[in-house]
């Protein structure tokens, strides 16, 4: 069972964390008499028809994937488990997954079964899930270079580092001079990547259906509708018997308190958001940041993507931009403690001891001090180095002192 | 996810029998992905 893949299960896995949690999806499939791996196994094997026991080489395959796959699994998984009215049936959810080959649904199983395959461009999905619909989201690139900005300055790893700073003979960072270049330049290279495949002709519009983020953002339901109808789910939304609002359910979801990423940490004290890189989420506001050198940094290709994806007609809009932004990109949004967790989160995967003791790595509220304290507390060489030098940049960057106290 | 993590393996074809659809969704990063499939996976149906 060569290639039982770790992005397949992943992204089962992935898709029923996103709105279950972890946890929950374990204790519930327990319930169910479901072992994980029969279940991921029968899902990518449709021809293991329910109840047909499980090769041994296949079961010990699939406990090997998930238990990498399990490391893997963002502490952000009980983020959406929070609201009790979100959490959906997985028993019902499950049912059209498992079922014979042969049976008929159930008159009341879910119409649609999706899952997040969250940065996979979409012509390598269409390779590795055939008869699967593809919705694919799409945002302007200049507001997704701003927005990305901002998230990487609450994520600088050590291999990130050198893009914004270069160290001096006597090993002080100081910041390049031409760090915009570097690194929005291996930015723009990951959306010319994923997009490379974007207007090939077999992904028709019966496969992939394009949302705009900007056309959420400005009738949500109406995004939503298409959507529903791309995967055939919009005649129950429209049933009025039914009652449902999809009004109301698009408030409820309101961008501002579904986007936390890892799961906000509210500080009790003085009710900030201590770990959370967002922004506003705003159409446009690439404008703010763009001045013409550096959309000419960018580049030919980054202007065609552009057009490609139709947020503009040419490259006029360089020309429009002034020599110097309306504002400077803010370093002090620099987010050092959260920086160190994240870069060092693979040894709290890799450790199991590590992960009943601290359930969340990214808890950096935890009154232990959580993972983050022992990361200091142990000392490693590679995680001291990276804490200094987090330490330095946000003493370059005049970054909020909150977030290099105590650290 | 990363999108490095590729099986070369090819996916067998979805149960066919089940009327259900099967989709999935794909998104650069900081597009809005967290609230798109938020309010998406959380539709009835």
């Amino acid at each position: 069972m060569s290639g039982f893949g770790e992005r397949e299960d992943g992204t089962f896995l992935l898709a029923l964390s996103h709105v279950l949690g972890v946890p929950e999806l374990l204790r519930v499939l327990e319930g169910s008499g479901l072992a994980l791996g029969d279940a991921l196994a029968r899902l990518l094997h449709p021809s293991l028809t329910h109840g047909e026991p499980l090769p041994e080489s296949v079961r010990a395959e699939a406990a090997a994937a998930l238990s990498k796959v399990r490391m893997r699994i963002p502490a952000r998984a009980g983020l959406l488990a929070r609201d009790q009215a979100r959490r959906p049936d997985l028993a019902r959810l499950l049912d059209p997954l498992f079922a014979p080959r042969a049976a008929r649904p159930p008159a009341d199983a879910p119409r649609a079964v999706g899952c997040p395959s969250k940065h996979e461009p979409p012509g390598r999905l269409r390779e590795l899930l055939p008869g699967y619909r593809i919705l694919q989201l799409i945002r302007d690139p200049r507001d997704v270079l701003v927005s990305r900005f901002y998230h990487d300055l609450a994520h600088v790893s050590p291999a990130m580092l050198p893009l914004f700073a270069g160290r001096q003979r006597d090993g002080t960072l100081r910041q390049r001079d031409d760090w915009a270049t570097a690194y929005f330049a291996a930015r723009r290279d990951e959306l010319l990547a994923y997009y490379a495949d974007f207007a090939h002709a077999r992904l028709g519009p019966d496969v992939r259906l394009v949302t705009r983020y900007e056309d959420l953002l400005a009738d949500a339901p109406a995004g939503m509708l298409r959507a529903a109808a791309f995967i055939g789910v919009a005649p129950a939304l429209r049933e009025p018997a039914g009652g449902f609002d999809l009004g109301a359910h698009c408030e409820r979801f309101a961008f501002e308190r579904v986007t936390a990423g890892d799961a906000a940490q509210i500080d009790a004290a003085t009710g900030e958001r201590r770990n959370s890189f967002l922004r506003s989420g705003n159409a446009g506001d690439w404008r703010t940041y763009f001045d013409r050198r550096l959309a000419h940094d960018l580049g030919p290709g980054f202007a065609a993507l552009l057009v490609l994806l139709g947020y503009e007609r040419d490259g006029a809009w360089i020309d429009a931009l002034p020599d110097r932004a309306p504002r400077a990109w803010d370093f002090s949004r620099l987010r050092s403690r959260q920086s160190l967790v994240r870069s060092f989160r693979h040894l709290w995967e890799a450790d199991p001891a590590m992960q009943e003791r601290f359930p969340n790595p990214t808890d950096l509220l935890a009154a232990d001090g959580g993972f983050l304290g022992h990361l200091v507390r142990e000392a490693r060489p590679e995680v001291m180095a990276h804490r200094a030098d987090l330490i330095a940049l946000a003493r370059l960057w005049n970054a909020d002192t909150r977030e290099t106290v105590a650290f | 996810m990363s999108p490095t993590a590729v099986s070369t393996r090819t996916v067998a074809a979805p149960v066919v029998h089940v009327a259900t659809t099967r989709f999935v969704t794909t998104a650069m990063p900081k597009s809005g992905s967290n609230w798109f499939e938020a309010m998406l996976f959380g539709l009835r149906g």
